[in-house]
């Protein structure tokens, strides 16, 4: 088994992006509308950049790698929707927990996921 | 002393970048196709065709190369399905239109206002029961602070393109080639409802990204059964909560798959597709015990109220145009040749399995067998006339089929390399699936282009009337209003106003003044508001009915008489509270 780049960079990445996720959804609740959308903005181009070097790392291919990350990610964000919905939480309160679920997740993915030798 | 020039050598464009600069001057052709469909002018199905085709054939070449990098051939698997999303997205770049789109909408609407899962949807009643795209896109709407479509739009698109890479991987697994398996991707790609119906807000379209991963994780060979269990039982239970019928499928063509590996020794791969079987089925049943207990009845109704709407080519309903007659030969020729690759990769797989060669691959013969569904669901549509019903299976049909079609494709293309005109033809056989599917799909071909309004037509009977007229209700009367309406404005009403569209109400409007009867119907189901649109009383239903359901289903041979629709203007009790001209709305509440 291979793995795709350093889990730790990655995991600090998604640490920054999770607070600027919960900061910007916070602002925009104050009224500031269209801030949350920068770290989504700021964050792409990094994690498209990502996909890329993990794809030259291992086997499985870039396109591929940052394809199983989506549907992992957008996996864990339905389960975590569904467990946050049945402990009674409101899910739009909730729902920077959901979307930074995925965003861990998608980030989680492409550092740990497996694949062969490029050949 | 003389000095040569040395000559480079030229460098050729890169043939993926050829083709995804070709793809996308076709998508511009399609826009063009639709935007002369908007202004009502001709040519538009010429440019809709031609850019299809320029999508196609460049990605279709580049995959099927005999030289490309594994990168390029999935890079054009991709880049299709990107070309279907934007060509689906260019349709309608403001609004969701078609029917189960608002229903979705109409979920999705709900956890945004209710922030709470399963609130009742009338329209759909099993959506909010499998909430999966609706917690996604709820979670981007909140968070980003997006529209419901805007971002039902990101996640339905990024869950089609990533189901084309996953795909590519799982066809990787099974014919451990990787030119074939990406011919097997494009021809996936072809079958009727994936180009348009696969790319629409449905939660169809997230589960086969959940399930193509779910495959995926249990077919590598390469990935330890230890380290994918955890992810596959994440996938399993994403899909359970997303899709019952996709949750069923991966039930049974993993068991089919599990056992076929079991009988021809290939015990690893029998015990992970095992697995993944004993989980899913766990996952479904405890969904369907504790959170939908009524789903086997919605899909056991579902399938015996299918309508024959989307392809008319063989028996539509009675006031149904009829297709052109070349669009009706080009649809049976992809049916043919459809069948012949199927029919011939199966003979070639089972000989080859018969000789040896392939023993031990479970999964080609599990995809081989599996590809004889292709002619139980053609013969089903043939008896049964069930479009809806059978079009939407070959998208399951396809992800088995399509091995067998591309391993006779291959075979064809590898036996006659020296004959061009032989290639060419079968390079014409899949355009001809292509353009036969499409016109056998989705949508139909009275609304292949966008812009001419049919009243209760699917996507061409949502206008800016309807939208207008839905959005005014949202704030205009209170929410959750019960509405007598017809087959559209009840969409739209449910999706954009957040109301309770009433079922069975058509007596209502064929009745030549409200009578006893029709007040009394009122009174029993608490219909404060009935919606009427005008154009009710200028157009037949392409589709056969006005209403769902209507009593009088298929019998339209003309529209409906002003007078049916006037009568709630001279009615005492109707209060009109909204007019543009085309749409009214009248308040029905009894007086006191």
């Amino acid at each position: 088994m291979t793995f795709a780049c350093s889990s730790r960079p990655l995991l600090v990445i998604a640490a920054v992006y999770g607070f600027s996720v919960s900061l910007a959804t916070a602002l925009a609740d104050l009224g500031a509308l269209g801030v949350a959308m920068v770290p989504v903005v700021v964050f792409l181009p990094g994690l498209l950049w990502m996909a890329g070097a993990a794809g030259v790392r291992v086997g499985l291919g870039a396109l591929e790698v940052a394809s199983m990350s989506v549907a992992l990610s957008l996996g864990i964000g339905v389960v975590g929707g569904v467990a946050l919905n049945a402990a009674g939480v409101d899910l739009d309160r909730s729902a920077w927990a959901v979307f930074y679920l995925f965003i861990v997740t998608l980030l989680a993915a492409f550092a740990l996921l497996p694949g062969r030798d490029a050949n | 002393m003389t000095r040569v020039a040395a000559s480079k050598p030229r460098r050729l464009p890169d043939p993926l970048s050829l083709a995804a600069a070709v793809a996308a001057v076709g998508v511009m052709i399609v826009e063009l196709g639709y935007s002369i469909g908007r202004d009502a002018g001709t040519g538009g199905t010429v440019c809709f065709w031609l850019g299809q085709g320029l999508i196609w054939v460049p990605l279709m070449l580049v995959a099927a190369s005999g030289h490309a990098t594994r990168s390029a051939r999935l890079a054009a698997v991709m880049l299709f399905a990107v070309a279907q999303s934007v060509v689906k997205w260019l349709y309608s770049p403001l609004d969701f239109r078609f029917p189960d789109e608002l229903a979705h909408q109409t979920t999705a609407e709900a956890i945004l206002r209710t922030r709470h899962l399963y609130e009742a949807n009338t329209v759909l009643p099993v959506s909010p029961k499998f909430p999966g795209l609706e917690i996604v896109t709820s979670a981007l709407v909140s968070t980003a602070h997006l529209s419901v479509f805007t971002a039902g739009t990101i996640v339905v698109s990024v869950c089609h393109v990533a189901f084309a890479a996953l795909l590519f991987t799982i066809f990787c697994a099974v014919l451990r080639n990787q030119r074939v398996a990406a011919i097997a991707a494009m021809i996936f790609a072809l079958n009727p409802h994936h180009a348009f119906f696969n790319a629409l807000f449905i939660y169809e379209v997230p589960a086969l990204l959940f399930a193509g991963a779910t495959l995926v994780l249990s077919m590598r060979r390469e990935s330890p059964a230890r380290s994918v269990a955890l992810p596959g039982l994440l996938c399993v239970s994403a899909l359970t909560a997303t899709h019952h019928v996709t949750a069923l499928v991966l039930v049974g063509s993993t068991l089919l798959c599990a056992v076929v590996c079991l009988v021809v020794r290939d015990r690893e791969m029998a015990l992970r597709l095992g697995a993944v079987t004993l989980a899913a089925s766990a996952t479904l049943s405890i969904w369907m015990a504790v959170v939908a207990p009524d789903t086997l009845h919605y899909l056991w109704s579902s399938s015996l109220n299918s309508s024959s709407r989307g392809a008319t080519h063989w028996k539509g309903p009675a006031t149904s145009p009829e297709p052109a007659t070349l669009e009706r030969a080009v649809s049976y020729l992809a049916v043919v040749v459809a069948c012949a690759l199927n029919g011939l990769g199966m003979l070639v797989l089972f000989r080859a399995h018969a000789r040896n060669r392939s023993r031990g691959n479970g999964l080609l013969i599990a995809f081989a067998i599996a590809g004889l569904m292709l002619f139980v669901v053609l013969a089903l549509r043939v008896v049964t006339g069930k479009a809806e019903l059978t079009g939407r299976a070959l998208t399951y049909v396809f992800l088995f089929s399509a091995v067998p079609m591309a391993v006779a494709w291959n075979l064809g293309l590898r036996e006659c390399r020296v004959r061009l005109a032989f290639k060419m033809g079968l390079y014409a056989a899949l355009a001809a699936m292509l353009a036969g599917f499409m016109m056998l799909g989705w949508p139909a071909f009275w609304e292949r282009l966008p812009g001419r309004f049919h009243v209760d037509a699917f996507e061409s009977g949502v206008d800016a009337h309807g939208l207008a007229a839905a959005r005014w209700t949202a704030v205009g009367l209170p929410h959750g209003a019960r509405i007598a309406c017809d087959t559209s404005g009840c969409n739209l009403l449910a999706a954009y106003g957040g109301h309770v569209p009433a079922a069975n109400m058509s007596s209502v409007f064929y009745a030549p003044t409200i009578t006893p009867a029709a007040r009394g119907l009122l009174a029993y189901k608490h219909i404060r508001y009935v919606y009427v649109d005008e154009r009710m009383t200028q157009q037949v239903p392409l589709t056969g009915s006005y209403f769902a359901p209507d009593s009088h289903a298929g019998q339209h041979v003309r529209p409906l008489a002003p007078a049916l629709l006037a009568k709630f203007d001279k009615a005492k009790e109707a209060n009109r509270v909204y007019d543009d001209g085309t749409i009214r709305i009248y308040d029905v509440a009894p007086r006191r």
